[in-house]
């Protein structure tokens, strides 16, 4: 109440003022507030003439859309649709929380409506997973198979979902390159999402960080990307380390030190002050210029500091995040390339230790489009203040190679969480009619990294020090419920269908399997004579391979005419890929005495689709506590098959995708027992009286009207 | 189209009933204030004036040699600069972002939901709060501003509203007062007309008969009084008016001590010529100070790191 009578009463105060002083040419104090009083005033005309005119304009546009055929609603049950995807929430892990009545408002939506698992697909990985979700279509037909793809020409890895290059015509000035035009991005992905054929129908959409989103699309609506969308220097992400430690000292076990994840930069405190770069883009406009640096300043204070960079000081205290911070690269002749990021002080005594998130896109002022429209990504920003932006925004490998703790981790997913409920709700606020989705990343990402701590053998159970989260999966799930409860009040309505789903669910990450170790003992790859342990397949020779692993899914064979330097004949294609499936199913790790995969599979035969020749040959799936080894998925050959998992990294999903379905919760009674995430796109048209797409594989589910069948059984009941 | 033009009208009314309130508005407000500062600023500027026209005639001396267009264009561009400072150094800079930004929020809003009424309105809404929040976010440093502002406009009105008489030329002297019983003498001109009394007024015509800053002694009943001349080449400042007691009157012109309250005169005025310039000259003046210090302003606010 105090606030808003000081709100009103300086409002008042304010109009006052103006009034007074507009009222006398001398009004004119200074260019500042002058400038500022007369925008404003503008500002406010402006928007008081364009809802005049909206509103004059209203029936007008409604009578063309309608003219069009675009008869919104006409034949709908529902007036909106809202999605909350949490990326790889576990059913079991759900089912025992429910039980032990830690999830309150999940449990309250199960009995209000239904609960089920949802089945995912082959292989269960988000940008799989979601790009199925989207456009409602088995792999064969949307692309996706993995995060990563490979060259059929060069066997070298590159992102599945998108391919960004430079601007196409560059304008050669001497020795300056002025790019005319912005980056070519092209998204790989294929298939129409959902939202466009509501679209298509006149129903807005509302779609924030849905995976395999970017570049984003045009849609009859607002679009916010997801993963994939690279940092500045155009990576998944690389954090940097500034740090007084000498060169030698790397964590074990850790790929930091290299090209993944992260980069270590060595510094020297001189009386208290410490000044490095930040690193930015490729390629200034002027010829050979690398990379873009900004520098920055440290000056150390006991246990603080702060930092200064572009103009603007922020403090430094050890163990906590700055705010986002604005960075420039000045790429010349007036080009400027903008970012955000945070400092994390990890140590000034004895050592000095700077973390920097990876710079990231500014949302503000975006270096590639981020969403659509391209101002939707500003709007954010000003609506809510800055954001992370990239694709996969905790920061995984940070805490993987030691150089974050399990605090400082888990503080990076639940701001992002914390950003993108304010995105989520913002969208609640603003769709009253249409269809919202949101996928916080959050349970993916801490399931990824804590498994450890709810999995007593596992390997890296006791590897990290520092400030550790033992209780973190349990938390995230108790936040988790907390978001779907406020989440509920929002749609309490009868004309708002509320779904809760994840992609996939999680699983122990113990051993990994070096497939490409495999593959050699069993004489499908060779290596060239003393190369062992390069990434990229760089040692394998590929005139006696028939077979090799990259990535997370499964394995590629070398067939003939399809790959550069393919030696297996097309027609004989069918029956190795069968040979191989039938020898990975069942494969035991001897050294444990459990299974290991569980099954392998013919993609020739659980795809179908225009794209399905472009998908792994064998998508293999692994048993609970297994998965692809690290150095096979980045095309490493070991000595091992089998290696322990001593990461962080101790969850994972891509595995058998019948041990990890997802989770579905809707606030009415759904009368199917086995749906599949491919269905939700086709329910959703239906339910808004669409029709489904013959491309789609994805069939409706049958969802109940409003009050219809609720529930009295309860959700621990349902769970047993 | 008949509903569309009664909407039209309709609006048109509403929005004049909106301008004539706030125009009342505003007037009551001036009223009152004026009244509450009189007191106050009467003896104020009594103190300033003088101070601020010694420094300011200290500062042009070295415009002397150039056309009044420098002086006036130099001193936009410093006051740009030197306001910017001020403005940075009083006011909220974090509040005014945020409120910056909600603005922008909004009009966005309006932009990207343009399909569903409600939420423009909505949006219209909290344009108009975050608006007057921005507007509140100007009253401290329009207050530290505003003083020195008005005794800078006035001293710069002095110099660019009017030039001085050329030799030769003839212009009225306006003495408000009752007194039929009145006289003028000095040197530097000739008196050709006059007394001449008007509606309260007494007019005399004279005419500049030598170049300099000259004294005209006014005689009116039992008051001796004194106005200054100006006769010369343009840019020396000129006072249009000896002002009576009256606050405003006193600030607007500044040069001459003002006529003290019980005097027969209640003030002296001389109608010196427009200046003809596109730059300088009746209102001119002010609309290029305007825009020099508001683009000086725009261009070095990134430097200054200032947000408005």
């Amino acid at each position: 109440m105090w606030r808003r009578n000081r709100f009103l009463s300086s409002g008042v105060l304010a109009v006052g003022f103006w009034l007074l002083l507009a009222d006398v040419a001398s009004a004119y104090v200074g260019p500042g507030a002058g400038f500022a009083v007369g925008t404003t005033v503008v500002v406010f005309f402006v928007a008081f003439l364009s809802a005049v005119f909206s509103l004059i304009f209203w029936p007008f546009r409604w009578a063309i859309r309608a003219i069009r055929g675009r008869r919104a609603f006409a034949r709908a049950r529902i007036k909106r649709c809202v999605i909350l995807g949490l990326d790889g929430l576990e059913p079991s892990l759900v089912e025992k929380y429910m039980a032990a009545g830690e999830l309150p408002n999940l449990s309250r939506l199960a009995k209000r409506g239904c609960y089920r698992k949802l089945g995912t697909t082959a292989p269960p990985l988000s940008p799989v997973a979601w790009s199925t979700f989207l456009t409602g279509c088995n792999p064969g037909k949307h692309r996706i198979f993995d995060f990563l793809t490979r060259d059929k020409r060069t066997y070298m890895p590159s992102l599945s979902s998108v391919q960004i290059r430079g601007p196409r015509r560059v304008l050669k000035l001497g020795k300056y390159r002025i790019p005319l035009g912005a980056a070519d991005v092209r998204l790989l992905r294929r298939g129409e999402p959902f939202w466009k054929t509501l679209g298509d129908h006149g129903i807005f959409s509302n779609v924030i960080r849905v995976p395999i989103t970017f570049p984003p699309e045009p849609l009859h609506g607002v679009l916010l990307s997801a993963m994939c969308v690279p940092d500045l220097r155009g990576s998944q992400g690389t954090f940097s380390h500034y740090t007084t430690r000498g060169e030698g000292v790397v964590d074990d076990g850790s790929p930091y030190g290299g090209t993944i994840g992260g980069e270590r930069t060595t510094v020297a405190v001189e009386k208290g002050v410490v000044r490095s770069e930040l690193v930015g883009p490729e390629g200034g406009v002027r010829e050979g210029a690398g990379v873009l640096k900004c520098p920055f300043e440290v000056t150390l204070n006991g246990d603080g500091g702060r930092v200064k960079v572009c103009g603007e000081t922020y403090e430094l205290t050890v163990g906590e995040y700055t705010p986002w911070v604005r960075v420039r690269f000045r790429a010349g002749l007036g080009v400027t390339v903008h970012g955000i990021c945070q400092f994390l002080l990890i140590g000034t005594e004895p050592e000095f230790d700077l973390y920097v998130t990876p710079i990231q896109i500014d949302p503000d002022k975006p270096a590639l489009p981020i969403s659509h429209p391209p101002v939707f990504s500003s709007y954010l920003s000003k609506k809510n203040g800055l954001y992370a932006t990239l694709g996969l925004a905790e920061d995984t490998w940070g805490l993987n190679a030691h150089v974050l703790d399990d605090e400082a981790f888990l503080h990076q997913c639940n701001e992002a969480d914390a950003e993108r409920e304010r995105m989520f709700f913002d969208a609640l606020e603003k769709v009253r009619r249409g269809m919202v989705a949101c996928v916080f990343d959050g349970p993916d990402r801490i399931q990824h990294m804590f498994w450890r701590y709810i999995d007593e053998n596992h390997p890296a159970r006791d590897l990290y020090q520092g400030r550790l989260c033992t209780d973190a999966i349990g938390q995230m799930y108790r936040r988790m419920d907390d978001l779907v409860g406020r989440t509920m009040k929002e749609c309490d309505d009868d004309d708002t269908v509320l779904m809760v789903i994840s992609d996939h669910g999680f699983s122990p990450f113990r051993r990994g399997i070096d497939l490409n170790a495999w593959l050699e003992k069993n004489g499908y790859l060779v290596l060239k004579d003393g190369v062992r342990g390069d990434r990229y397949l760089r040692g394998v020779d590929w005139s006696k391979t028939r077979a090799f692993c990259l990535g997370l899914a499964g394995l590629w064979l070398n067939v003939k005419g399809r790959e550069a330097e393919g030696i297996v004949d097309p027609s004989e294609a069918g029956d190795l890929r069968d040979e191989i499936c039938g020898k990975l199913t069942g494969l035991v790790d001897e050294e444990k005495g459990e299974p290991a995969i569980s099954r392998a599979f013919n993609t020739r035969r659980i795809y179908s689709g225009p794209y399905t020749d472009d998908a792994p040959d064998i998508v293999v799936g692994y048993h609970r506590g297994y998965r692809v080894s690290w150095e096979a998925a980045i095309g490493q050959t070991t000595d091992n098959v089998f290696h322990d998992n001593t990461r962080a990294w101790s969850g994972d999903h891509c595995i058998d995708p019948k041990l990890v379905p997802g989770v579905m919760f809707c606030n009415r009674q759904i009368e199917t027992d086995q749906p599949r995430l491919m269905d939700i796109g086709a329910t959703v048209l239906e339910m808004f009286g669409v029709g489904v797409p013959k491309r789609m594989d994805g069939r409706a589910m049958r969802v109940a009207d409003a009050g219809v069948g609720d529930s009295t059984e309860t959700a621990e009941q349902k769970v047993a | 189209m008949e509903t569309l033009g009664k909407i039209l009208v309709w609006l048109g009314n509403a929005v004049a009933w909106c301008w004539s309130l706030i125009g009342h508005a505003a007037d009551s407000v001036w009223g009152f204030i004026s009244a509450v500062i009189g007191p106050v600023a009467s003896p104020l500027l009594g103190w300033l004036d003088p101070v601020v026209t010694i420094l300011a005639d200290s500062y042009y001396t070295m415009f002397d040699a150039f056309s009044p267009v420098v002086g006036l264009i130099v001193t936009s561009g410093v006051v740009g600069v030197a306001m910017l400072i001020v403005f940075r150094c009083t006011s909220n800079q974090a509040g005014i972002a945020k409120a910056k930004d909600a603005i922008k929020a909004e009009l966005l809003a309006i932009k990207l939901y343009k399909d569903d009424l409600r939420v423009m309105f909505g949006a219209q809404g909290r344009l108009f709060v975050a608006t007057l929040r921005l507007q509140g976010f100007m009253i401290v440093p329009m207050l530290v501003m505003l003083l020195p502002m008005l005794l800078l406009l006035a001293q710069m009105g002095t110099r660019y509203q009017q030039r001085p008489l050329r030799l030769g030329e003839r212009t009225l002297l306006r003495v408000v007062g009752d007194d039929d019983d009145a006289g003028i003498s000095g040197e530097g001109f000739d008196v050709e007309v006059g007394p001449i009394a008007g509606d309260g007024d007494l007019v005399w015509r004279v005419r500049a008969t030598e170049v300099g800053a000259h004294t005209i002694h006014i005689k009116i009943g039992d008051d001796s009084l004194n106005k200054s001349l100006v006769v010369g080449k343009v840019g020396q400042p000129v006072s249009v008016k000896r002002p009576g007691v009256k606050w405003t009157s006193r600030l607007l012109h500044p040069r001459e001590r003002p006529i003290v309250n019980d005097a027969a005169v209640k003030a002296i005025m001389i109608e010196y010529p427009e200046l003809d310039s596109w730059v300088c000259g009746t209102d001119w003046w002010f609309l290029t100070f305007f825009v020099v210090s508001m683009v000086t302003a725009l261009i070095l606010k990134p430097v200054f790191r200032v947000k408005f």
